[in-house]
């Protein structure tokens, strides 16, 4: 585990709530809690980027410490195809109106796009279905673009505890295959399924693994990922979904997360 | 400002124009104002669901001034430029064609540096740090400073805290030391390869649904 190193100075303050060391040792120390099967991994916030690690202390009923939380700028997409999509469709209808009203002006007659779209403005009531239709897609498609303008986006990347110039972040389907390689090795699992949130990870699994232990080792796992917000992890064992008779069909199911 | 600044205010300014108009004429037509008993103002727009959706005052209220024609053309030429330029923003490619490279010793020198030639260089040191499979490095226009954008594809075994710190102590210093830059910051995506790749090529190619784990 690396401790967080000066950030580059245009971005927010790194804030280690937690020591490096007493924070990797806190993840490996052995602390078994028998048919308790949620555990937090880390600290989880109501909202925001990041929080400091007092505020999960509050977060469970036996809270462990796990790794800090680093505050690191979120991610933003530069919304480049929304831009080229918008910009395009506002120019060709642009330079389309542009054209005709010049002809017109010119002393040539307006084509018949344009008589037909003005007088339709000029007849349709409001009451029309046509025009509601057409204002309920501009409201939906109004509203839309500007959630495109104030959501950050990239929500599929998770960012990792900067190391001195580096911002690194990591894809959630990364942070899923990390656990299921993991987990290959651990004996009893027979299937494993497991889900990376924003926030936390859902682990299905079935076999006659001890769930508790298995979270323990993952949870290990996933403090080497070193991400700058911690995610929670909840192990559940399913029961009685062996497939075939015998040996059966062992294998792991892997999800990226839900949409990006 | 930076181009995302830039995309996001305009895709905004887009997205509010059709909002308060869809929003404008669903109120209208579907007779809202009455039927929630809503005092509004005289010159309201579309204001009751029994006139047109462009009423007559507002069609002829400044078609015959002299100024009208000539200012929608020139309203539309700026837009037409406008909205050009901005795409065009998006189709460059955003960075410098060239970095300075400092000369001691030889003052009278001036060498630059392709930056296709750097993000090579880059990507031949990352791609030899461990754990490491695929690497595509480039250069950014930054605020102040350009600044380094990594995408990184690590094998599925991979510590990808590890690799952070390879990659800061390794490249990023080799360049900020070898162009001399006060400052590069660096952006590192890393994506890993899903285990069940690495099963499959094990086993000859063959890719299973649910690959053996035990």
């Amino acid at each position: 585990m690396t401790g967080p190193a000066e950030g580059e100075p245009g971005a927010p303050p790194v804030e280690p709530a937690v020591p490096a060391e007493a924070a990797g040792a806190a993840a490996s120390g052995a602390h078994t809690q028998s048919g308790a099967h949620e555990v937090l991994g880390g600290p989880e916030g109501p909202a925001g980027p990041a929080v400091p690690a007092e505020a999960g202390a509050a977060g469970g009923p036996a809270p462990e410490p796990g790794p800090a939380a680093v505050r690191v700028p979120r991610l933003r997409a530069p919304r480049t195809t929304a831009a080229v999509v918008v910009a395009t469709v506002v120019l060709v209808a642009a330079v389309a109106l542009l054209y005709d009203v010049v002809a017109v002006r010119t002393g040539h007659a307006a084509r018949r796009w344009r008589a037909e779209i003005a007088d339709e403005l000029a007849t349709r009531h409001l009451d029309d279905t046509w025009v509601l239709l057409g204002a309920g897609a501009a409201t939906l498609l109004g509203g839309w673009l500007l959630w495109l303008a104030l959501a950050p986006g990239l929500s599929r990347w998770l960012p990792l505890r900067p190391v001195g110039g580096t911002s690194a972040a990591i894809d959630r389907s990364g942070v899923t295959a990390l656990l299921v390689h993991r987990a290959a090795d651990l004996p009893g699992v027979e299937h494993l399924r497991v889900r990376t949130g924003r926030r936390r990870v859902r682990i299905t699994l079935t076999g006659p693994a001890d769930p508790a232990s298995v979270q323990r080792k993952l949870r290990d796992e996933l403090a080497v990922v070193g991400l700058a917000r911690p995610l929670r992890l909840d192990v559940r064992t399913r029961r009685g979904r062996r497939r075939g008779s015998g040996g059966g069909v062992q294998g792991a199911v892997v999800e990226g997360g839900g949409s990006g | 400002m930076s181009r995302s600044t830039v995309n996001r205010v305009l895709v905004g300014a887009v997205g509010v124009v059709l909002l308060v108009a869809g929003l404008l004429v669903l109120a209208g037509g579907l007779d809202l104002y009455r039927r929630l008993g809503v005092d509004l103002p005289d010159r309201w727009p579309q204001a009751s669901p029994d006139r047109p959706v462009i009423g007559a005052r507002a069609r002829t209220r400044w078609v015959a001034e002299a100024w009208w024609w000539p200012a929608v053309i020139a309203g539309l030429a700026v837009v037409v430029v406008g909205t050009a330029w901005w795409l065009l923003a998006q189709l460059r490619r955003s960075g410098p064609a060239t970095v300075p490279v400092p000369t001691p010793g030889t003052p009278g020198l001036r060498l630059r540096l392709r930056t296709g030639a750097l993000e090579d260089a880059l990507e031949t040191g990352t791609v030899a740090l461990p754990e490491v499979e695929r690497v595509g490095v480039r250069l950014l226009r930054g605020a102040r400073h350009p600044r380094l954008r990594a995408a990184v594809r690590m094998t599925s075994g991979g510590d990808p805290a590890a690799l952070a710190e390879h990659f800061e102590t390794g490249p990023r210093t080799d360049a900020l030391v070898s162009l001399g830059l006060s400052d590069l910051p660096a952006d590192l995506r890393i994506r890993v390869v899903p285990a069940r790749h690495e099963t499959a090529a094990r086993r000859g190619g063959r890719r299973d649904k649910h690959p053996r784990v035990l």
